[in-house]
């Protein structure tokens, strides 16, 4: 094994122990990124020299202090963060031309957190333009591909990142999600992708999609991982005012041995009938195992999915096309025709949807059913803890899929969009492999702040699994 | 044929908080270099967020109070959307239709002494835009933008369009400055752009109002920089719309500017589109409940307003109702008024305690001396004021013409002193002033005696 | 499902209170992927929501505020370093006037 495809707690215990110095993991990253990044093309900006640099740094830090890893969780780890997220004087584009050469003069509050922890910023990674998509292939400069098989989408919106951890091009990377873009792209990437409960981790500096859905989160090879980066991110931000004020619990893995009865929900309607026979049948096996460790699972009754596909597109859009609209060129960027084909169009129907006229009928309307909705989870909630659930309808699709489809993104996230129009938390696991040896996810929607069962119940998942630990090959 | 006015005024009103309504910069901006007092918050930068300023909220309740507003008890922020270079985000934070007061009600006086209640619509809270400067480089027309306004809360104050003459208008203005200054939330001064204004005008006329009650169109008139500009600008309105339904023509609905330098009003083409703000809640604020129990709290800070302090001058010092009227307009000077009575009222002179009837009189005396600009609040301590009038001496003050005479005399028989004084010498005021008080054998006031020979060598002057 | 085509008019007005500039082939295009995406829409109206009260927030926060305290602002160089066109510390445009 090479340093690259440690996991973070690996990297943590490795550096730890100084069985390898920052600078040779960091660098183990570069070459495997040197390696495979051109067939991947994962990464928009690669910052090599000022990498290793710092990498050296924290190598003097250390030999100094050795205590001060215990500060810094993540001292001398790299790790890739989405291009929608602010990072200080290092180019942001959110995947658009509009922002080809901007560096923004602050850091996102996600940023200065990892930062704060010691963590080394490697790169920022590609995605679809502003976030709108579910393929990566609506990023204005390139297409990442999938590493399972390069013909391949990765998913999106947070491809870039979801492709950077599934290839072992870092240690860990930070996602975004609006409604799928961590869960889908972990999913078809076959690696770990948690969105936390909407207002759980500051939205402080990544550029505004749906501002009352957006949600950052981490894309790892573990749960172990995830729950790691979320220790470090979460937290009440006084600069975002939707952010939460109850912190979240501390979450030790270690502690689960067994399920103890816990009450998981199927949701029928989520077990499509597009649903791609190799999906389901890895999910029928995963159901297998949690009963295995403990649950007792329940089929359930939620909303038809189509339901919060019309809400979603309504509300993301409207939101869309408001926060769209401080991109004229003047202060930063390049004025509005620099726009993708993808940007335009949401602009568009979001300005319609909410002129007058329409609002009734559409952005009010949704956000009715949108109570709906969350009122139908927190029925459901009563009647068992978690739901399980697949990610996708299908595993990762072919290049060029997404051309000319006007509504891929929210066809796509079909089976995300409600939890995250409810704001509530869910992870995305690997459990299997489909069609053209490409990853099959699983995901698990937990109640409105419950990251602490959620977590828990991946984790032992993982425990008696080896879907995360498989690797592509490059 | 006769044509009722009809007005609405649109105030806003900037707060003078410490900081700006979403952000931590500085509020004020006013000679401050370009763009120094930003951030992204209100540059509008990608990925910045808003959060609101609770003072603001703070004093748009207060205001609303003051104005007998119901204040709502649930509120929230919305998205106003329009694209203009002064405006960061292509959207305005303000708020649309659950603003925190409604309803309220301001009772102003016409010159005939009569009052009339006007009503209030709305007051609401929102963010004011970056600052245009319209200029040539190297012969190109190009439009500069400063931020440093952007983001600096804002209260707007709509009335319902039931004011029917510029006297009417700029009494309610007055009135609306008054109580604000009052509060201490705003300079709001319009000629500091801390206080603007934007008129809605039409007529009503058979013609204009067939079929509904109010008339079919309004034209907002903006740019109107001072009061006195306001009779004005209404006054041309008034009558260039009258000329147009004069003719059977309805004016155009439409925004205009006002020019002062040639008084008139010009149209500022605004198309009917743009005006689709296409308002939705803001999401990154989340609403606001339990208003109602805040504004009792809010009532209970809330200062006495103009109206209450007249009454009450009336009624404690047995002021005339003029006297009162215009020792409260200025909230300091009221201050300084019944500070200098609650001294008067405490103090024993040398000599003699001040009697009960005296008092009354004493209080006159002070009032005058300070309507009639005697002394100069900014200067004399309300100490000295009332130690002032219990000097025997004033009691005992000479007639004024006897002493100017006297005064002339004096000075007429120092002219060195006069020279002294006019070359520079200041002392030679004060020995000139002892020479008249030994004159008058110590029954003079000082302080007059000094402001009229003054007066009369500012005259003298070559 | 009745997917009228949004008539071309209809695409130019919101392009302008969008202040996006369209090509010719985009209107043709976004007349049928806008009406499209709307068809999609019409599903909500399949379910009640008479007595339902819109949600615009979804964490249940309510009378989020900051006190009001300065904070350090950017540099007049920091706000400006975004754009390539600014004056003697003031961002510039061609004039919004003829």
């Amino acid at each position: 094994m090479t340093l690259n495809q440690l996991t973070l707690v690996q990297a943590q215990a490795g550096l730890k122990k100084k069985k390898f110095s920052s600078e040779e993991l960091v660098n183990a990253c570069l070459k495997r990124i040197q390696k495979v990044d051109e067939k991947i093309k994962a990464f928009l900006t690669l910052e090599a020299e000022a990498v290793l640099k710092k990498a050296k740094e924290v190598d003097k830090l250390l030999a100094k202090d050795e205590k001060i890893s215990e500060t810094k969780p993540l001292l001398g780890i790299p790790l890739a963060i989405k291009d929608n997220f602010c990072t200080k004087d290092l180019k942001t584009t959110a995947g658009s031309l509009v922002l080809s050469d901007y560096k923004p003069p602050y850091d996102a509050t996600v940023v200065k957190k990892l930062k704060e922890a010691g963590a080394i910023i490697i790169g920022k990674t590609n995605l679809d333009a502003w976030a709108h998509g579910s393929s990566t292939e609506t990023s204005q400069f390139f297409t990442t591909r999938n590493p399972w098989n390069v013909n391949f989408l990765p998913g999106g919106s947070s491809g870039g990142s979801a492709a950077a951890v599934a290839a072992d091009e870092v240690i860990g990377a930070i996602g975004s999600e609006t409604a799928g873009s961590i869960r889908q792209p972990a999913a078809w990437c076959g690696i770990t992708g948690l969105k936390p409960t909407y207002g759980r981790v500051s939205r402080y500096g990544l550029i505004a999609m749906c501002s009352s859905t957006d949600s950052p989160g981490p894309l790892t090879k573990s749960v172990e991982d995830a729950c790691l980066l979320l220790q470090i991110i979460a937290g009440y931000d006084l600069k975002d005012a939707t952010s939460i004020k109850t912190s979240l619990p501390k979450i030790n893995l270690a502690k689960f041995k067994n399920l103890n009865g816990l009450k998981l929900g199927l949701p029928k309607q989520y077990f499509l009938k597009e649903l791609e026979k190799e999906i389901n049948k890895a999910l029928l096996s995963a159901i297998k195992i949690f009963e295995k460790l403990g649950a007792k699972i329940k089929w359930v009754d939620l909303l038809e999915p189509k339901y919060a596909v019309a809400v979603y597109t309504i509300i993301q859009r409207s939101e869309v096309s408001s926060n769209l609209a401080r991109f004229d060129g003047i202060r930063y960027g390049q004025d509005r025709s620099f726009f993708g084909e993808e940007a335009k169009r949401r602009i568009m129907l979001g300005t319609y949807t909410l002129s007058a006229g329409y609002y009734e009928a559409y952005y009010k309307k949704a956000q009715l059913v949108r109570t709906l909705i969350m009122k139908d989870f927190e029925r459901v909630f009563k009647e068992v803890e978690l739901l399980l659930a697949p990610a996708t309808p299908s595993v990762a699709l072919p290049l060029g899929t997404t051309k000319e489809a006007a509504m891929f993104g929210e066809l796509q996230d079909i089976l995300f969009e409600a939890s995250s129009l409810a704001g509530l938390p869910a992870i995305s696991l690997p459990c299997g492999f489909g069609r053209d040896g490409l990853p099959v996810g699983l995901q698990i929607i937990g109640p409105s702040l419950k990251e602490d069962l959620i977590l828990p119940t991946a984790y032992l998942y993982q425990q008696v699994t080896d879907w995360h630990k498989k690797k592509p090959k490059l | 044929m006769k044509y009722l006015p009809i007005i609405g005024l649109e105030i806003h009103v900037e707060l003078r908080t410490k900081s700006k309504m979403f952000c931590g910069c500085p509020a004020y901006h006013f000679q401050v270099l370009p763009n120094t007092h930003t951030c992204p918050v209100c540059l509008g930068l990608p990925g910045a967020l808003p959060v609101p300023n609770q003072k603001a909220i703070d004093w748009c309740l207060l205001i609303g109070l003051a104005l007998n507003c119901e204040i709502q008890n649930e509120a929230r922020f919305d998205r106003k959307n329009y694209f203009y270079p002064d405006l960061p985000k292509g959207y305005q934070i303000s708020q649309y239709d659950l603003p925190f007061c409604r309803n309220g009600q301001l009772k102003i006086e016409l010159d005939d002494q009569k009052t009339k209640v006007v009503r209030i619509n709305r007051v609401h809270l929102e963010e004011d835009t970056g600052k245009l400067v319209h200029t040539f480089i190297n012969g190109e027309k190009m439009t500069l933008i400063d931020f440093n306004r952007s983001g600096v809360p804002l209260v707007e104050i709509v009335s319902e369009p039931e004011i029917n003459s510029p006297e009417e208008a700029v009494s309610y203005l007055k009135k609306i400055q008054q109580i604000i200054r009052y509060l201490e939330v705003s300079d709001c001064d319009m000629e500091k752009g801390s206080m603007r204004l934007e008129v809605n005008i039409s007529l009503a006329s058979p013609l204009t109002t067939k079929a509904s009650p109010l008339p079919k169109y309004k034209v907002e008139v903006k740019n109107i920089n001072s009061f006195r500009f306001v009779a004005k600008a209404i006054n041309y309105e008034i009558q260039r719309q009258k000329m147009l339904i004069d003719k059977g023509k309805i004016p155009i609905q439409e925004t205009r500017g006002f020019d002062e330098k040639i008084g008139k009003t010009y149209s500022q083409r605004q198309k009917e589109e743009s005006h689709d703000y296409r308002y939705f809640p803001e999401p990154d604020i989340p609403p606001f409940i339990d208003l109602k129990v805040k504004s009792e709290k809010l009532k209970r800070i809330l200062p006495e307003l103009p109206e209450e302090k007249i009454k009450r001058f009336i009624k404690d010092y047995g002021l005339l109702a003029t006297n009162a009227k215009i020792l409260a307009n200025d909230k300091k000077v009221a201050a300084y008024f019944e500070e200098s009575v609650k001294i008067l009222q405490k103090a024993k002179s040398k000599r003699q305690t001040v009697k009960l009837t005296e008092i009354k009189q004493k209080i006159k005396d002070i009032t005058n001396m300070i309507i009639n600009k005697k002394i100069d609040p900014r200067q004399t301590q309300p100490a000295q004021l009332v130690a002032m009038l219990l000097h025997k001496a004033y009691q005992n003050q000479p007639n004024q013409k006897v002493l100017l005479l006297l005064i002339k005399r004096i000075l007429s028989d120092n002219a060195q002193a006069v020279n002294d004084y006019q070359g520079g010498k200041k002392t030679a005021l004060e020995f000139l002033v002892g020479q008249v008080m030994r004159e008058l054998k110590g029954k003079g006031n000082p302080l007059i005696i000094k402001k009229l020979i003054e007066k009369l060598m500012e005259v003298s002057k070559p | 499902m009745n997917s009228a085509l949004l008539p071309e008019k209809e695409i130019l007005k919101i392009a302008r209170l969008a202040n996006l500039p369209l090509k010719a082939s985009e209107i043709k295009k976004f007349q049928k992927q806008l009406s499209e995406a709307l068809a999609y829409a019409a599903v909500l109206q399949e379910l009640k929501t008479e007595n339902q009260s819109a949600t615009a927030q979804v964490i249940r926060s309510t009378n989020v505020t900051r006190p009001d305290e300065v904070v350090a602002s950017l540099s007049q160089e920091e706000a400006l370093s975004g754009s390539r066109k600014a004056y003697k510390g003031y961002f510039k445009v061609k004039s919004i006037f003829k």
